[in-house]
Order: structure tokens, then sequence, then C-alpha cells
């Protein structure tokens, strides 16, 4: 088990976990960490996956830059579109965050290293 | 170990030129947690750490926020509380100091650092500090009732995205309000910048000692207090994200041919790398003046080349890094801005700045994106925030390069009020003064050891570009100081470190001693030096929520000062003002009025429309009035005194914190 796919299985897992609850409404006790967690660290993480930086303060901080970045912007265009939904919002959230991890692990390694090359 | 741990946290191996080049597929690398882990060999340097955190936890049960003075919170925190500071900053010396210094175990003191410095108020205070935090919670509030924003409320809806963030938040985290994240926003924005930070400076230099010092400094002397609830907050992270990124991945490399060319190369031939902008105009000057005597165009020569070559010795290379990588780093700086632009006034302009000064200078090789950055200010300034402009064109042309009115408005204006803030107001004046010439002898040392640091020096200069555009409410230099802090904390840990040694000579550990715990006692009195007004009570904020069940929608809510801790709901559905900012008051002579000359005035500003009117007096108002000497003393509790005995006035409710006086209107519905 490699550390990318211990990540990998944490995204998935917090990105699921934080879509039930927030989307069904559940009052469960742990929904505003879970939710709040994936919201900071889940879109991110799942964008610094993409690359392998090595780089672990520099990582985190831009996992959340961007997770930050991202929920600001989906939802301001939701909002500004006339269709605010904070559901709506997170759904788009969690599925962005799966759509780049399984694309990650589908895509071809070869094809990724030939455009990989070392500047 | 060590190195290794070190490559785990900053990267540092792949800056190595003797390594292989990283590629994007590759071996993927085994989870280190025990990198960050102390070695029994270590795990001393851990007591120290425990020690603070019991005199810390125990000193907080013998603190009665009650009793305290216009010297803020350390007139009423224990010395036990300061003992604690004084071990754990002692700790981080030996810790830091040590022949090895574990990551693992200087991360442990500073996370702790940040809970005891910031995190104190909300362990001894009964609700969230500041009235803008509960006025930032009643804009969130907004956002979720109407799912829209109103530009004409006022400037915070010309840039909403702060609040519709946390709005989102609040509703998918199930939370009642914004408010349940206010206490611990301070912990929280503090612990967010330490990434950034130590990716930052870990870029700058590769010396451990100087990087966590960096951090430790940066953390000691962050006193402005910007870290609440609020897009300041979120985007000085951002910020912080912003030029990380830039100079880990995209610094300019410096070509090894600028130091081993006898004459100047030929810019002009090949497109890359492109000359920086003193070459550039070298050979500008050196081919439109040819007719210029050859000797001084050889001066010139002699003079840009050397100097350009001076400013660059020393400088960190860029991290090696694939194409793929790139792209992705340099689409989330983009994304980060982006969402950056619709969140805060200032902190995009600042960053415009900041990057624009590192690309001219060569620094990064980004030459687009500072153009990208404007045309996104520009848009959303001449689309979304146009209401606000419309409104404000005038006054913010006004100020543009009006750098007299700008610093009498952030420095002057603040030198006032009691005599123990008086001595607060100086002790932060001192107290930045002592950072910027610690600063300036970290500069001279690095140069001296042949380290320039343009790039950290651009970052601690550029912000200042601020100063004469606009006095920002009076916070310009209060922002400047916290957008310049990392670089300014970088070289005041370079004037003890300013350069890597095995082990740190004694006047080195002395250095260092002083620099983790002196520091800590001053920023509890500069930083929370205005408690006395900035805390509220759990009675005011009931007081409050008793205001809007009295007051119907429409109403005029009037408060006696700005520090009240309400707007945190209907924000739209009163109109809310404030007596210290109404004109008429104003423009009264209080020291030679009466109290019946101020109830009259006070009646005025209240009776001025067809609406019920409500008068909010709160205990804490009465203490920032005298804290800041916004009135003369005793003007409100003997204001008070002639409202309550008037005809005109009943009070509605009253408890430990608040009084309401509502103002009898015979033409008004529904009146008392």
């Amino acid at each position: 088990v490699t550390r990318r796919t211990v990540i990998d299985v944490a995204v998935v897992a917090l990105a699921l976990a934080a879509g039930f609850v927030g989307v069904l409404d559940l009052g469960v006790p742990l929904r505003s960490v879970l939710v709040i967690s994936f919201v900071l660290f889940g879109p991110g993480t799942a964008v610094v996956q993409l690359i392998d930086l090595r780089d672990l303060a520099a990582a985190v901080a831009i996992a959340v830059a961007v997770s930050i970045a991202l929920a600001t912007l989906i939802a301001s265009a939701t909002l500004y579109a006339g269709i605010w939904s904070p559901r709506l919002t997170l759904i788009v959230l969690v599925l962005a965050t799966l759509a780049l991890i399984g694309a990650r692990r589908l895509a071809r390694p070869a094809l990724l290293a030939s455009h990989g090359g070392a500047a | 170990m060590d190195r290794s741990s070190h490559d785990v946290i900053f990267g540092g191996r792949a800056q190595r030129r003797d390594r292989p080049r990283v590629r994007l597929i590759q071996r993927p690398a085994r989870v280190k947690l025990a990198h960050l882990a102390p070695a029994p060999a270590t795990a001393l340097t851990v007591v120290p750490l425990l020690i603070a955190a019991a005199l810390w936890g125990t000193s907080l049960q013998q603190v009665d926020v009650g009793r305290m003075n216009d010297l803020g919170l350390v007139s009423v925190l224990p010395a036990r509380f300061f003992l604690g500071l004084g071990v754990l900053g002692a700790g981080f010396a030996w810790s830091v100091t040590r022949r090895q210094p574990r990551h693992g175990v200087l991360l442990l003191y500073l996370a702790l650092l940040i809970v005891m410095l910031y995190g104190t108020p909300r362990l001894i205070e009964d609700v969230p500090r500041f009235a803008v935090t509960w006025r930032h919670v009643g804009i969130t509030d907004y956002v979720v009732r109407h799912g829209s924003v109103d530009p004409d409320i006022d400037a915070y809806f010309s840039w909403p995205g702060f609040f519709i963030l946390l709005g989102f938040l609040t509703k998918v985290a199930g939370l009642h309000s914004a408010i349940e994240l206010a206490g611990w926003a301070p912990v929280f924005f503090n612990a967010l910048c330490l990434t950034p930070l130590l990716g930052l400076v870990g870029w700058a230099t590769r010396d451990r000692r100087l990087v966590w010092l960096t951090a430790w400094i940066f953390f000691s002397w962050n006193w402005i207090g910007q870290d609440y609830l609020s897009p300041q907050a979120l985007c000085f992270f951002a910020y912080l994200v912003i030029v990380m990124v830039l100079l880990r991945w995209f610094a300019t490399p410096v070509p090894i041919r600028w130091f081993a060319a006898p004459e100047p190369p030929r810019w002009f031939a090949t497109p890359e790398p492109r000359a920086p902008v003193a070459h550039r105009l070298a050979t500008w000057v050196r081919r439109r003046h040819a007719h210029v005597p050859a000797a001084v165009r050889g001066g010139l020569r002699r003079v840009v080349r050397p100097l350009h070559l001076w400013a660059r010795v020393g400088e960190p290379r860029p991290r090696e890094s694939t194409p793929a990588q790139r792209v992705v780093l340099m689409a989330s700086v983009i994304v980060v801005f982006a969402a950056m632009v619709p969140s805060h006034q200032l902190t995009p302009f600042v960053v415009v700045a900041s990057v624009t000064a590192l690309v001219v200078s060569r620094r990064v090789d980004s030459r687009g994106l500072p153009t990208l950055m404007i045309l996104l200010c520009a848009a959303w300034l001449a689309f979304m925030a146009v209401a606000y402009l419309a409104g404000h064109l005038a006054a913010l042309a006004g100020n543009v390069g009006d750098v007299q009115g700008s610093l009498g408005a952030n420095v002057s204006s603040r030198v006032a009020g009691s005599s123990m803030h008086m001595a607060i107001v100086y002790g932060r004046l001192l107290f930045t003064a002592v950072l910027w010439s610690l600063a300036v002898i970290g500069v001279v040392r690095r140069w001296r050891r042949g380290r320039r640091d343009t790039a950290m020096l651009l970052l601690a200069s550029a912000p200042f570009i601020a100063v004469p555009s606009q006095p920002y409410g009076g916070e310009i230099l209060l922002r400047v100081f916290l957008f310049t802090l990392p670089a300014m904390a970088f070289f005041a840990a370079a004037a003890v470190y300013p350069s890597a040694r095995r082990r740190p000579g004694p006047g080195a550990v002395l250095a260092t001693l002083l620099l983790c715990t002196v520091p800590l006692g001053a920023l509890m009195a500069t930083r929370y030096g205005n408690e006395r007004g900035d805390a509220f009570s759990s009675a005011e904020v009931q007081g409050v929520a008793k205001l809007y069940e009295l007051a119907p929608h429409g109403s005029l809510l009037l408060a006696a000062g700005d520090s009240t801790p309400w707007k945190w709901a209907h924000y739209e559905q009163y109109r809310y003002q404030v007596l210290t900012h109404s004109p008429e008051w104003q423009l009264t002579d209080l020291a030679a009025s009466t109290p019946a000359q101020l109830r009259a005035v006070v009646e005025r500003i209240m009776g001025g429309g067809q609406r019920r009117s409500f008068l909010l007096i709160t205990a804490s108002q009465q203490a920032d009035d005298e804290l800041l000497g916004t009135l003369p003393a005793q003007t409100l509790p003997r204001l008070e005194a002639s409202i309550a005995s008037s005809p005109r006035f009943v009070l509605r409710f009253g408890n430990s914190g608040t009084r309401i006086y509502e103002l009898r209107q015979a033409n008004v519905r529904g009146g008392p």
C-alpha cells in the first residue's frame, strides 16, 4: 500500500461520507466535522494528488487553499446564477473530487510519464 | 532522519542538482510518518512542552475577565500563564538550538504556541470577541436566508465571496449560525498559515533553525488581530500560498553564463531566458545611444551588470518540476486568486503588487500572471462592485497619493485614549519597531554572508505601495504590517542565524532564548490591549437578542458606541446607527454640553422619522469609550442617567450588561 493509495482511499471515503450526511441533511454527531474536513481538504487533495510534490508542507497548503477556493467559486457561481443551493455545491465538490481521483487512477501511467519529463 | 525529514516537510532533497530529476510517474513514496515522531533521545525536549501546557491549562481557571483594566487581557492573566509561555519559549529555544533540531518536536511547540496565544480568549470569555465578527455572522445569515446578495446594503455585499463560503459551510455542516465557527477562528487561521509559511521560508533557506525560528517569530509578533472570522484572514492565507508556489516552482533560474560570460550575453538573440530588466535597459541604452562615449557606456555596464549579479548571489533555485506539475500548480494559483478577488477589497491588490515586483525583477518567470490578475480585479470592479464604486469613487480617488493623510489616519488618530491604553499603543509601535530593526540587522548579516534574498526583500517592501494609495479606514499600516510579517520574521530570525551552522554559539543561543520568550508576553499586551472593549459578555448578546424581539422590522436601532455585538441577524431589516458616528453628535461640543443637552441630541437623532427607535447601551460600549477616549470621561453614564429620568424614554429591557430604551413618539403606531 503506497502513500498515494492511502490518501486516495481516505479522500474518497471522506467525500462519500460528507456527501451522504450533508446532502441528506442527517443530524449525525460528527456531521459538521466530516463536512468541514471534506470542504477544507477533499477537492484540493484530489488536485494535489495529480502531481507528486514530495513536499508535505507545500502540498497541504496547496490542498487547503484549492479546496477553499473551489468551494468559494462554486458556491458563488450558484448564488449569482440564481440557483443558490448549498447541497448542489456540495454535490459538485464531491463529484469533482471523485472524478479527479478516478481519472488519476485510471490514467495510463505511460501516457502521463511521456509528458512528464523533468524540466 | 534529519535530512530526510527535512525533505518530507520542505521538499529540499529534490533541489539538489546531483539528484535524478523528479518524474511524474515513478515509484510511489512510502508513508514516512516516523520522520515526524521524536526519537527517544529527543524525548526530553518535549518535557518543557508538557509543563507549559499544564501551567497554561491550570492558569485559566484563575482568570476573572470582569476585573480587566485598560491594559487589556494582561491585567487579569495570572503569573502562572506567563510562566507557561516562558517555559514553552525556553523549550522551543532549547529544541531549535540543538545540534540536530527535530521537526516533529518543533511542530508540537508551534501548535501549542498557536493554541496558547490565539485560543486563550475563547477559553476565558463568554462569547466571540470583536463587534465586526458578529456583523460578519449577520451578513452570512443574510446570504443563507436570501440566497442572494444586495450590493446596495453596504460594501460587504460587493465582495461577498467569503460570506457565501461561510453560508455554504453553515448549511451543509448543519450549524445553527456561523457564530459557532467564530470562537476558534483565530487558532484555525493561524494554524492554516503555518504550512505555506514553512513552504515559503523552506524555499528561501535550507537552514532548519532559520525556518522554524521564522515561524516562531511570525506567530509571536502577529499582534494586529486580523485573524478573526473575516475575509482578510482567509485571503492572507491565500496570499501566502500564492507567493510560496510562485517562488518554489516558478522562480527564474540563474543562468550559469551570467557569471561566466566575459561580455554581456546576447539577450535579444535567445528568447529564453529573457534578460532581466536591468540588463535589457543596459542593452537598450548601449544600442540607442551608440554615440555616447565608450567610456560612459562601459561605465554603465560596469555598474548595472555587477549590480544585478550581486543581487542574485546566493539565490535559491526553483524546485525541479515537470510540465504537468507546472500546469497544475499555475492553475491552482489562478483558482486561488480568482476566489480571492470577490472575497476582499485589499488583498488581491497586495498580491498583484507582490507578484508584479517578483516578475519585473525576474525572480518569477510567470510573465503573464500579473496581467491576468489585474484583468480579474478590473473585471470584478467593473461588473460586480460597480454599486460600491459609484458611491465611493471620488473618495477613493481623492485619497490616492495622500501619504500624510494616510499616515495621520493610521498612526496619529490611534495615539489616543486613557493613560494605560496609551502605554499599549506606544508598546505596539515599539514592538513593531523592534521587529523591523531586527529585520534590518538580518538583511545586513545575510548580505555579508553572500545571501541577497532579493525575493524576500521584495515581499517585505512591495505591500508598502498600498500606504499612499488608501488609508483603508485607518488600517492600511496594520494590513501592511501583516503582509510584510512573513518576510520580516525571516530577516529577524536571520539576525541570529544568518547562515547555517552545525551548532550555534553561546551568543546565538542566548539571542534565540530571548527571541523565543520575551515577545510572547509583549504579544499578549499588544494584541489584547483593547480587550476591555473588544470582549463581550453573554448578557450583552442576550440583550441584543431581546432588542430584536422588541423592535419591529424597520425600527431605528441606535447603539451608544462601536463595540456592540449586534447585526448577527436581521441585517437588512433594521436601520442601524451608532451614536458616536452620527453627524449631529459629532458636531456637538461634548465637553461643554450638559447631560440634558446631550439627551436632546439623542432625541433628535432617534426622533427624526416615523419609525420606532431604540437605544442600546452596553458595558462594552462604555469600556470602549473610556479606553479609546471616544467620549469625555463619564459622558455615557451621565447621558444614560439623564435618559433614564426622562419621560421621553422608557426602559424596555435591562440586565447586567445591557439596557434598552425606547423613545416615546406619539405619532408612531405600536409605540409605548
